[in-house]
């Protein structure tokens, strides 16, 4: 039998679960280091973690607001057209930019980098504005309630203030967010991807392998 | 490390909410949580400073309406 961990740039990743439900996700971080160069790495913005979602069928690598925003790319000029994406459940507005997109491979101890482009969920200027404002009302209950004694009136009188700000913020994050999306454009930078899905009663044991392009890696960092 | 990253065990009763965890430990700990995108991040970098090892940041999602395959279909 062939030893595929012998292979440059080879990984196999066992499917991530998530709510009893096991879906091939990659572990992902995004970065406004510029294209082409390799900065150092104090020079430019990396985000948390992510899960990517593998969604071959997608075309589109999607990112949620949130982390566009961790590193800073550029928002939403005055102007600027936005892409309304509708669906089931609604429509969101997003913008393509320009975004470094780092993988790891755990098999491997590598971090690939990748310069590619996104789109990122924005709001409008005006949900950005109530969400600040909601932002501020919710620090200026949480302050005071610390001070107040629990089991009192005027302290269930915050909680009920802060409940109803939290429960505002939610409703704007449940369109700004959503997962990480992986889409096809992004598999353009893999020789292949070769999912191992043979039992949905067992999708624990599921897993997907990979090999990614060597000429398509901008930067290869160990770790 | 894990042989799959995963969410905390927990990850439900944070739902609507920004949780910060380490989803290659064995068994993922919340280690902070809020309905603030930026106190999340913020968190994230503050624990990327300490420990050296770099988060996830995740939000909850209550229900499973979930923007990432409502693009699915674009």
């Amino acid at each position: 039998m062939k030893d595929y961990s012998r292979i440059d740039h080879f990984s196999k990743v066992f499917y991530t679960e998530d709510k009893g439900r096991h879906r091939p996700y990659i572990d992902i971080a995004f970065s406004n280091a510029p294209p082409g160069q390799v900065p150092d790495a104090a020079d430019y913005l990396i985000s948390p973690k992510a899960f990517g979602l593998i969604d071959s069928g997608a075309d589109h690598t999607a990112i949620p607001f949130s982390i566009g925003k961790s590193i800073g790319l550029a928002p939403l000029q005055e102007g600027e057209k936005t892409i309304i994406v509708s669906g089931i459940g609604g429509s969101i507005h997003c913008v393509e930019r320009a975004c470094t997109i780092f993988m790891a491979n755990n098999l491997k101890r590598e971090i690939y980098k990748f310069d590619e482009t996104v789109w990122w969920k924005v709001p409008s200027e005006e949900i950005e504005q109530t969400l600040k404002g909601l932002t501020e009302k919710l620090n200026a209950n949480i302050e005071p309630q610390k001070q107040a004694l629990a089991d009192t009136n005027l302290f269930k009188h915050f909680q009920v203030q802060i409940d109803q700000i939290k429960g505002e913020i939610i409703a704007i994050n449940s369109t700004l967010e959503g997962g990480v999306l992986v889409g096809r454009p992004f598999f353009n930078n893999f020789e292949f991807i070769q999912f191992n899905h043979n039992d949905r009663e067992n999708e624990h044991k599921c897993f997907f392998n990979y090999k990614v392009k060597k000429k398509k890696i901008a930067q290869i960092i160990p770790f | 490390m894990a042989e799959q990253y995963n969410l905390p065990a927990d990850s439900e009763k944070y739902k609507g909410e920004f949780i910060v965890f380490f989803p290659d430990a064995e068994n993922p700990k919340v280690l902070f949580h809020s309905v603030v995108a930026d106190e999340a991040y913020k968190k994230a970098e503050e624990i990327l400073a300490t420990e050296k090892l770099r988060p996830t940041v995740l939000l909850v999602q209550t229900s499973g309406d979930n923007l990432a395959q409502l693009l699915a279909f674009a």
